[in-house]
């Protein structure tokens, strides 16, 4: 009975070392995830931001041709 | 400076540039262009915050003007002594004589010279308070001819510089970038709405006069009749054919040049097209990424704190084992704080996803409206009918967008900057954001598990869960009892036994009509009590017992049926419960019980000598035993039954035959 009981908490120990471990890889893992979105989100701010600006400039050289035009 | 040698305000007001606030110079825009176009250029240099900070804009409207004592006394030196002494003694009386102004606080001021650090200065009015500034404002405004609505996307300042003995300001107004872009907008919107009204509207007045011309020509075999000679019939069908040609031709060439002045605004805006939507596909591709992280942290979580909980019970652990979970814990809350942030960076991109389909909405509508120009409407409702045709089912939200589309035109500038969060961009959301963001992954997540689980079931559940009436408690109430009473309830003499036995009960049979979604009526009641002695009760339940023993028990209001008379019935029914017989070894003991339990089912009770009963049990029994154990192949309490019936039958033919 007193072995049964000692294996049940040696397995159950082992079994939360395991568990611990797959957290940290886990949360590794997460990690590495988040920055990974994070770099995309800021690659893509930047882009939409070049857009923008873009934009404004098309829209500066439409009026300036516009302007050529009239005269 | 550059004054442009003006000198006279009203040369100034009447130049082309200057005129009127509200137009456009080439030079302005050279000035911002510039501006942009390096930033544009260097933009992976730049971190989007550093952007758009905003750009001063200078030298645009300006007026070269004296300065004023009611406005620009500031600038004026303080009285040296011998001018206060002159003033003195001509007792003020040629203080302008002398270039003196006397200053509210009462200080003699020397208009001939400028105070020191004033000259070359800027004074931004944007920057200064006060009736007399608010005062100078309107004045330049009126003089610049700025509206109102106008003056707030302008700037006006003022410099001093000291000429030729004389304080002189050069006034300047100033578009700010906002106001830059927007009267660059309004500029482009009324040169398409020009190319519309004039080119386009020629164009589809072509288009019509040619559509009139070939239905003419429908009729023109009926108009040639009266025309007799054959010279004058290829005459008139010369000249349709010329101006048919003509007008051919005239149609074509406003295309193009429809096409060629719509060119400059449609082509970046296709260029534009064509980002956006790249963008969008990048963004529902981050948050693809975001929720998948955050689902599959999600799970793993609950798998781990199945774990915990599990290792917490066991109470096995002490001293390091305690100090596992204890970090197990702290990894958990870790991995809920992750969990958090990939929530956070849904929210975001989602926020992001909204502007970018707001933006390809008003490019599409933008670019819709350009292609439009000069087009019948004939022509325009066949193309939105092959455009219906080719899009089965318009999204509801199309349409909004594009009656918003006249709205946000412009608005596209300062507040889609701010919406995506590159002034000052962090991630940190509004509080309308969050909330939005709750309800819609409530929503996603019920979604989900709809789709995840067995619908059936999750409804069947949900209607498990329903509450019934008062009434409804009453008459299923009433139906149980009546049922159990004729089952030999009132034998049962614990008035709690009794008690438990009904709440039981009605538990069980609310449950079974809670599935069949019948309407709670005396029938239906009957019928999900027949189905609760069908299915056996709920014998895994051991509080069931008690309330079982008295449903699987035969209602007495049931006529006793006869072995002779309903054999077939019976044989149907135990065959019926065959189905649910296990294969087993039977002791002795479990034998006696089944057969004494079905002689005294099939009435053996009835025979009143009890000599008699004895031994026909006992004979049933015997006989029942040595068929179990003579019997190679398993035996289940059916066999048994089927055994003890065929004795039984055979040992009243014996007894009958005796009898006669």
């Amino acid at each position: 009975m007193i072995k049964s009981m000692t294996m049940t908490k040696d397995t159950i120990k082992a079994d939360l070392q395991k568990l611990l471990q797959d957290m940290n890889k886990t949360s590794e893992d997460a990690e590495k995830s988040l920055q990974k979105i994070d770099r995309k989100i800021a690659e893509i701010d930047l882009r939409y931001a070049k857009m923008l600006a873009k934009e404004e400039v098309d829209l500066l050289k439409v009026a300036r041709q516009i302007l050529e035009q009239k005269r | 400076m550059n004054f442009e040698g003006k000198s006279k305000k009203q040369e100034q007001a009447n130049s082309p540039e200057n005129k009127e606030g509200k137009e456009f110079s080439i030079s302005e825009i050279d000035d911002v262009l510039k501006q942009k176009t390096d930033i544009f250029d260097s933009l992976d240099k730049y971190t989007k915050d550093e952007i758009f900070k905003n750009i001063g804009f200078r030298g645009v409207v300006e007026i070269k003007d004296k300065a004023e004592d009611n406005y620009d006394s500031y600038a004026y030196e303080k009285a040296g002594l011998w001018k206060k002494f002159d003033n003195f003694i001509t007792f003020g009386l040629f203080k302008e004589f002398l270039g003196l102004v006397r200053a509210k606080d009462g200080e003699l001021l020397d208009k001939t010279a400028i105070r020191d650090g004033m000259e070359g200065g800027v004074w931004n009015f944007v920057d200064r308070e006060g009736d007399a500034y608010k005062h100078e404002e309107q004045k330049i405004s009126k003089q610049f001819n700025i509206t109102e609505e106008d003056s707030a996307k302008r700037i006006i300042t003022k410099t001093y510089e000291f000429v030729d003995g004389k304080i002189e300001k050069l006034i300047k107004s100033s578009r700010t970038e906002e106001g830059m872009m927007e009267a660059a907008g309004k500029l482009r919107e009324e040169q398409i709405s020009q190319c519309e009204k004039k080119d386009g509207a020629d164009l589809v007045a072509l288009k019509e006069s040619m559509e009139k011309n070939s239905e003419s020509r429908k009729n023109l075999p009926e108009v040639m009749k009266f025309v007799k000679s054959d010279g004058e019939k290829e005459r008139i069908i010369e000249k349709l054919d010329e101006e048919e040609r003509q007008t051919k031709e005239k149609i074509e060439e406003k295309e193009y040049k429809i096409d060629e002045s719509l060119k400059i605004f449609r082509e970046p805006l296709e260029g534009r097209l064509e980002e956006t939507l790249k963008i969008e596909g990048d963004l529902s591709e981050v948050y693809k990424s975001a929720k998948s992280s955050e689902d599959s942290l999600n799970n793993q979580i609950r798998e781990h704190d199945a774990m915990i909980k599990k290792a917490q019970k066991l109470n096995l652990l002490g001293g390091v084992g305690g100090e596992i979970v204890k970090n197990i814990e702290e990894g958990k809350a870790l991995l809920e704080a992750q969990v958090k942030e990939f929530t956070e960076r849904k929210a975001l991109v989602s926020a992001k996803l909204e502007i970018i389909k707001n933006n390809k909405k008003e490019i599409e509508a933008t670019l819709a409206g350009m292609k439009n120009i000069g087009k019948t409407k004939k022509e325009i409702l066949e193309e939105e009918k092959s455009r219906k045709k080719a899009e089965p089912k318009a999204k509801p939200d199309d349409a909004e967008g594009k009656e918003d589309e006249g709205e946000k035109k412009n608005t596209w500038n300062k507040d889609r900057k701010e919406a995506w969060g590159l002034k000052g961009a962090n991630y940190s959301l509004g509080k309308g954001g969050q909330e939005a963001d709750k309800e819609d992954d409530a929503a996603e997540k019920e979604t989900e598990e709809v789709k995840a689980g067995d619908r059936a079931d999750a409804e069947v559940e949900k209607f498990a869960k329903k509450k019934f009436s008062k009434k409804e408690l009453e008459e299923i109430k009433k139906v149980v009892l009546t049922r159990l009473k004729s089952r030999g309830f009132e034998n049962i003499k614990s008035d709690k036994e009794k008690e438990f036995i009904i709440k039981k009960s009605v538990n069980d049979i609310k449950e079974v009509l809670a599935k069949s979604k019948k309407p709670v009526t005396e029938t239906s009641i009957k019928d999900a009590i027949s189905e609760y002695i069908r299915i056996g009760g709920d014998n895994r339940d051991k509080d069931n017992v008690l309330a079982w023993k008295l449903w699987s028990k035969k209602s007495e209001s049931e006529p006793v049926i006869d072995p002779k008379e309903d054999g077939g019935e019976r044989e149907k029914e135990e065959d019926e419960e065959s189905e649910n017989g296990a294969e087993k070894t039977f002791t002795e003991k479990e034998i006696e019980d089944i057969v004494t339990t079905y002689l005294k089912k099939e009435g053996l009770s009835r025979i009143k000598d009890k000599k008699i009963q004895d031994q026909i049990t006992k004979n049933v029994i015997t006989n029942v035993k040595k068929m179990v154990a003579e019997s190679e192949e398993p035996i289940t309490e059916i066999d048994i039954r089927k055994e003890t019936k065929r004795i039984l039958h055979a040992l009243f033919a014996g007894y009958s035959q005796k009898n006669k």
